[in-house]
C-alpha cells in the first residue's frame, strides 16, 4: 500500500493489531453493525470509532489502580488485578480481554490463567456475547479476592501459579 | 445217445422257481447297488447343501453385522471427503492469494506511479497539509478560514484522478471461477437448534499465529464467515450466544452456541449472509471464489473425547 498518508490503508489484521483485540472479534463486531465493508480496508478514522464502540479499554496501560507491590512478580501481579477488579467492580459485564490489554507475553499468559482459574472457582461470571467474552463479578464471593488483595490468604488453585 | 430223463412236472416248476429267485437276486443285486450308489449321490449332495447351508448361515451373520456397521462406513467415506476436500479447498485457497496479491500489487503499483508525477504529488502535499491543520481551522479568522477552505476545494478537485484511481475497482483473475465449502454441522431439528459448528477450509494456525505474515485469502474468509455469522446471529435476535475457535485436525472450526431465544430462521439467516459475502466481497470476486454452504449432521465431526478448555 502506498505511504501517503492520506491513502494509507490498513488491513483488519493491521487493525486488530492497533487495537489488541482479535481480529475474528473484530470482525464479528462489524458483522453486528452493518457488515464488513466490501474491500477489507481501513483508514485511520475508523480505529478509533471501532475502539469506543467495542468497548475497548486497557487496564494495565494506565497502570491506575495496579499498586500491589510483592517481592513475588506473579504474585504482584495476581495481587494487582484482583485489586483492579475490586476497585472497578464489574457489576456490569466487561470485556474479558480489557483485563489483559497493556501486558504483553509471559505476563499477559499468566493473567489470562489467573482468569479461567477465577472463573473456574465461580468468583468470575462469564457472559457470552457474540464479539467477546464477558465477565462480571461475583459479589458474594469478592472477600476470596479481597483476602488475596490483602496477602492474608490465598486459595490453592491460585497459589499454585507462583508455586 | 443215452436216455433223455424226463422231468417231473414239480421238477420243472421247481427248476423255474429256482431261476426265479436267480433272477429276483439279480434285480435286487442290481437295485441294491443302484440304491447304493443314489444313496452315496444323496448323502454327497445333503453334504454339500448342509456346507452351503452353512456358508450361508454365516454370511447372513456376517451381512447383518455389516449392515450394522454400514452407519460407520458411511461416516467414514464422508470423513475422508471431508477431509480430501479441506485439503483441495486450502490449496486453491493458496493459489488464488498468490493470483490475488499480483493482482492487488500492480493496482498498488499503478497508483504509486500516479502519486510520483509532480504535480500530483505537490497537491498531496497541500491536501496532507490540509489536514494537519483542519481541526484548527474554527479558530482562524473567518476570511482566513474561507480562503483555506477554497484552496483545500480546487486541491481536492485536481487529485479527483488520483482519488477515482484509489477507489477503482480491483480487475478480475482470468481463472476460472470456483467454488469453497463452509460446512455446517448441526445435531437437532432447525427449530431446536442451539449449537451449530462452521467448518471451513483454512488452516487453524490462521487463527492462532494472525499475527505473523501478510493478511492473505484465509485470513479474509476467516473474518467474512466470522462477520457472518455474528451478522446471522443479530438477524435472529439472539442476544446472548458465544462462538469459539477450535482446532478440527488442523482446520478451523467455528462453534456458535447460542443461549437465547431464536426468533428467526438461522439456516436461512446464515445462507443469506453467505450469499451476501458471494455479492460484495472484493477479494472474493477479484480471486473467481465464492463459498457454498452445505448442511451435515454433526455425527460427522463428534468425537468420544470429552474436552476440557479454558473459557477464555
Amino acid at each position: 500500500m502506498t505511504s501517503t498518508k492520506i491513502f494509507r490503508k490498513y488491513t483488519l489484521t493491521e487493525v486488530a493489531q492497533m487495537l489488541d483485540v482479535l481480529p475474528n472479534e473484530l470482525a464479528r463486531y462489524f458483522g453486528q453493525t452493518g457488515g464488513l465493508p466490501h474491500r477489507l480496508l481501513f483508514d485511520d478514522a475508523d480505529i478509533e470509532k471501532i475502539r469506543v464502540e467495542m468497548g475497548l479499554k486497557s487496564w494495565w496501560g494506565t497502570k491506575q489502580e495496579s499498586t500491589v507491590q510483592d517481592s513475588n512478580q506473579i504474585r504482584g501481579l495476581v495481587r494487582s488485578l484482583s485489586s483492579m477488579i475490586l476497585a472497578h467492580g464489574l457489576v456490569r459485564a466487561e470485556r474479558a480481554d480489557n483485563l489483559l490489554r497493556g501486558l504483553e507475553g509471559s505476563e499477559q499468559a499468566l493473567i489470562r490463567r489467573y482468569i479461567n482459574t477465577l472463573l473456574r472457582m465461580g468468583i468470575l461470571k462469564s457472559e457470552p456475547s457474540i464479539s467477546a467474552l464477558e465477565i462480571s463479578l461475583d459479589h458474594s464471593k469478592k472477600i476470596i479476592l479481597e483476602e488475596i488483595v490483602k496477602g492474608s490468604r490465598y486459595p490453592s488453585s491460585i497459589e499454585s501459579l507462583w508455586k | 445217445m443215452g436216455n433223455k430223463q424226463i422231468q417231473s412236472e414239480i421238477t420243472k416248476n421247481l427248476d423255474g422257481v429256482l431261476r426265479w429267485r436267480q433272477r429276483e437276486e439279480e434285480r435286487f443285486e442290481k437295485e441294491e447297488l443302484k440304491l447304493q450308489r443314489d444313496g452315496k449321490l444323496l448323502q454327497d449332495e445333503i453334504e454339500r447343501l448342509r456346507d452351503e447351508l452353512k456358508k450361508v448361515e454365516e454370511r447372513q451373520v456376517e451381512a447383518k453385522s455389516e449392515r450394522a456397521a454400514l452407519d460407520g462406513k458411511e461416516l467414514e467415506k464422508k470423513r475422508t471427503l471431508l477431509f480430501d476436500g479441506l485439503k483441495s479447498e486450502n490449496s486453491l485457497i493458496e493459489e488464488r492469494t498468490s493470483e490475488y496479491q499480483k493482482i492487488q500489487k500492480e493496482h498498488e503499483s499503478n497508483l504509486n506511479n500516479m502519486l510520483s508525477i509532480p504535480e500530483y504529488a505537490q497537491k498531496i502535499k497541500e491536501y496532507e497539509s490540509f489536514l494537519d491543520i483542519q481541526e484548527t481551522l474554527a479558530q482562524l479568522p473567518e476570511s482566513y478560514r474561507n480562503a483555506t477552505m477554497t484552496h483545500h476545494g480546487v486541491v481536492r478537485k485536481a487529485l479527483d484522478p488520483v482519488f477515482t484511481a484509489m477507489n477503482a475497482p480491483l480487475p478480475k483473475s482470468s481463472l476460472a471461477p470456483a467454488a469453497l465449502t463452509v460446512q455446517i454441522f448441526s445435531e437437532t431439528s432447525i427449530e431446536e437448534l442451539r449449537e451449530v459448528a462452521i467448518l471451513l477450509p483454512i488452516r487453524f494456525e490462521v487463527f492462532t499465529r494472525w499475527r505473523e505474515g501478510e493478511e492473505t485469502l484465509e485470513h479474509k474468509i476467516l473474518f467474512r464467515v466470522n462477520g457472518a455469522i455474528a451478522a446471522m446471529l443479530k438477524k435472529v435476535g439472539v442476544v446472548r450466544a458465544s462462538i469459539r475457535e477450535e482446532d478440527f485436525d488442523g482446520y478451523i472450526l467455528l462453534l456458535v452456541s447460542i443461549y437465547s431465544e431464536l426468533l428467526g430462521d438461522l439456516k436461512v439467516a446464515l445462507q443469506a449472509e453467505i450469499a451476501r459475502i458471494n455479492r460484495y466481497a472484493t477479494e472474493l470476486q477479484v480471486s473467481q471464489l465464492s463459498l457454498n454452504c452445505i448442511w451435515l449432521s454433526s455425527d460427522i465431526i463428534e468425537s468420544d473425547e470429552e474436552e476440557y478448555y479454558d473459557e477464555y
